[in-house]
């Protein structure tokens, strides 16, 4: 008997610690699915992914779902949620992404903390949500679950790759900080310019094929001559007895031009603090 | 009757020279000019016994005797100077260039078959789609110059023409953006006129290998006599005055126009609401112009390849090697997509 005790409490401990160095702050579920969105099936794919990707990445990824009338903005629900939950990385400041879908509200919401505020800048923040959006407006919530994970996993690689920001990465394993805020203005975003476009592979292809196509018409052409004369070549005694330009009248025309309002200057974050007093960075969508 | 120009000096057949400008005798070297030629025709002309024209047996086809050999010449209805296939000899078919047949003008030939046989060589090497073999296949012995029967043509033209205008200007006072479009009537009466406009009478050529030889220097084009022939090909009119007055029409037409659209300037926008032209045929002239023909098959498709005997300009299709073209496709294809994902990967 006591035997067994001993055993299953070395077990328990066992897991305990190793639990722990996994990373997470607890042990708990990726998937809070109050609103019975997602199959048994899929709540398992989608804790594995999120369990993958966020040991991959050392973030926490959660998506909660509900569906009754909730008085808190989608926001606050959101960063509540994590926050109350004690969800996030074992890192200085709880690193991890929450996307909430509020089914009474049709409202999206995605919130990071910790690092993920800083893999997930305003530009990224809205490519993904755009994502997630075109799923959960077809009604496809394991799609948008999906995309929001990979969304923000891929944003971690990015940053993480990048070598500017190595040394900011290391310091943050290593405890030189204590909350997201330390950094927040070491961090620019990453404002997308002309040569963005290029990164996508179809683009840059079909700008290829279009150019090729010139190029070739135009040797195509060149094989085959032109015609030399046009309209001044036989003509002589050109003269214009009547020579008329009359003015009518002018109307006009005029717009009011909308003052575009710029992109932020690097270094200005676009967190928030959430009631407990830790910055989230977030944004929604309605579907 | 089929005549031969004999060389004064030594009686042999004598052609005329592009380079001299006048007939020159390849065996003993006498220079003769044009025109004291022809008005010694009968002394040399050594068109010997009146032969007659046998046709109708031979349906599209005329047969004359060689006066030089003998040998029968065969011909078609329009050819007028040829040279004899067995003997060399050129031989001038006299009744197609006489009386309403007889051209008022011709243009000589200014580059000699060695240059333009250069220049069909040197063009087979030119395009970078060309097949590798075409440029080594060509055949180029049997180019041939010839004097293409062209009419000439004379218009005055008149056109009336109305179009609405606009002038766009914007102006930003603050952040309102003013557009003002000035709205204009514009009328043009545009008097000209149009010489010599050519038009190919021949059936046998086709136009659109000749409209592209143009422009012809008629500054060279000299009064008809029969000598310049002598060493050509040559071809009467197929079609008369009337038939192609329709085509040389339209170009003057679609000039004209032209001409007064383009004096409508510093437009934002022109709308031509109303345009009319009137023309006045003043005449049309008979001429024969110079050209060098090479008829070719490659990889069984017919070209033909033409070359302006008087300006030197070419014209003529190149065949296009599917295998370069898709090459070029590709390499720049890839060379593009490449280059373009680099740089949105760096700088994106």
């Amino acid at each position: 008997m006591r035997n067994i005790l001993k055993k299953s409490l070395g077990f328990i401990m066992l897991i305990t610690v190793f639990t722990g160095l996994c990373g997470y702050t607890t042990e708990h579920d990726k998937v809070y699915d109050e609103a019975g969105l997602f199959s048994q099936s899929e709540i398992s794919s989608l804790t594995d992914m999120a369990e993958r990707y966020g040991n991959e990445v050392k973030l926490d990824l959660v998506v909660y779902t509900v569906d009754e009338y909730i008085s808190k903005s989608v926001m606050e629900t959101a960063d509540d949620f994590y926050d109350d939950n004690n969800f996030g990385w074992d890192d200085c400041d709880g690193s991890g992404a929450i996307l909430l879908i509020d089914m009474y509200k049709r409202e999206l919401w995605l919130s990071c903390a910790g690092l993920a505020q800083a893999y997930v800048d305003e530009y990224t923040e809205d490519k993904i949500l755009d994502n997630i959006e075109k799923y959960a407006a077809d009604g496809d919530f394991y799609g948008a679950a999906t995309a929001f994970m990979e969304g923000v996993y891929d944003a971690a690689l990015d940053f993480r790759k990048d070598s500017d920001y190595k040394e900011i990465l290391d310091n943050w394993y290593e405890g030189k900080y204590d909350t997201y805020d330390d950094i927040a203005s070491m961090v620019e975003p990453k404002e997308p310019n002309f040569f963005t476009s290029f990164k996508n592979p179809l683009l840059s292809m079909g700008i290829g094929a279009v150019c090729a196509a010139i190029v070739v018409g135009i040797m195509c052409i060149h094989s085959k001559t032109r015609m030399t004369v046009g309209s001044r070549t036989y003509i002589e005694n050109q003269n214009f007895p009547v020579r008329q330009d009359n003015y009518i009248r002018t109307t006009t025309t005029s717009r009011v031009i909308q003052s575009s309002s710029g992109g932020s200057s690097g270094g200005s974050s676009h967190s928030h603090h959430s009631s407990s007093g830790r910055s989230h960075s977030g944004g929604g969508r309605h579907f | 009757m089929v005549g031969t120009y004999k060389c004064p000096g030594c009686g042999a057949p004598i052609e005329f020279n592009s380079q001299a400008g006048e007939l020159v005798c390849s065996y003993c070297g006498t220079h003769v000019d044009v025109s004291k030629m022809n008005s010694e025709t009968d002394k040399y002309d050594c068109v010997v016994e009146d032969l007659e024209k046998e046709d109708a047996q031979y349906g599209d086809f005329d047969s004359y005797k060689c006066s030089n050999c003998g040998a029968e010449i065969l011909t078609d209805e329009n050819t007028s100077a040829t040279s004899c296939s067995y003997c060399g000899s050129p031989a001038i078919i006299k009744e197609r260039l006489r009386g309403q047949l007889m051209p008022k003008s011709l243009i000589p030939f200014k580059h000699n078959r060695e240059i333009a046989k250069d220049e069909f060589r040197k063009w087979t090497k030119k395009g970078m789609l060309t097949p590798a073999c075409f440029r080594k296949e060509a055949t180029i012995d049997s180019i041939k110059g010839i004097y293409v029967p062209f009419w000439l043509y004379d218009y005055n033209v008149h056109v009336d023409m109305m179009a609405n205008a606009t002038k766009v200007r914007t102006e930003r006072k603050g952040n309102t953006e003013y557009t003002h479009t000035s709205h204009y009537q514009v009328n043009r009466v545009m008097d000209c006129s149009f010489t010599k406009i050519p038009a190919d009478a021949s059936e046998k050529m086709p136009d659109s290998v000749m409209d592209k030889l143009e422009p012809f220097n008629y500054n060279e084009l000299r009064k008809f006599e029969m000598p310049y022939l002598s060493g050509y090909s040559s071809e009467k009119y197929n079609y008369t005055k009337e038939e192609m007055n329709y085509r040389a029409e339209s170009r003057a037409r679609g000039y004209a126009f032209t001409e007064c659209r383009n004096s409508i300037i510093g437009y934002s926008s022109v709308n031509v609401v109303h345009s009319n032209a009137r023309l006045q045929r003043l005449g049309a002239t008979y001429s024969l112009l110079p050209v060098w023909i090479l008829n070719y098959v490659f990889k069984g498709k017919q070209y033909m390849f033409a070359m302006n005997g008087q300006t030197g300009k070419i014209v003529g299709e190149l065949p296009i090697s599917k295998g370069k073209a898709a090459a070029w496709f590709g390499g720049v294809f890839a060379g593009v997509s490449a280059l373009l994902l680099l740089l949105g990967g760096i700088l994106g």
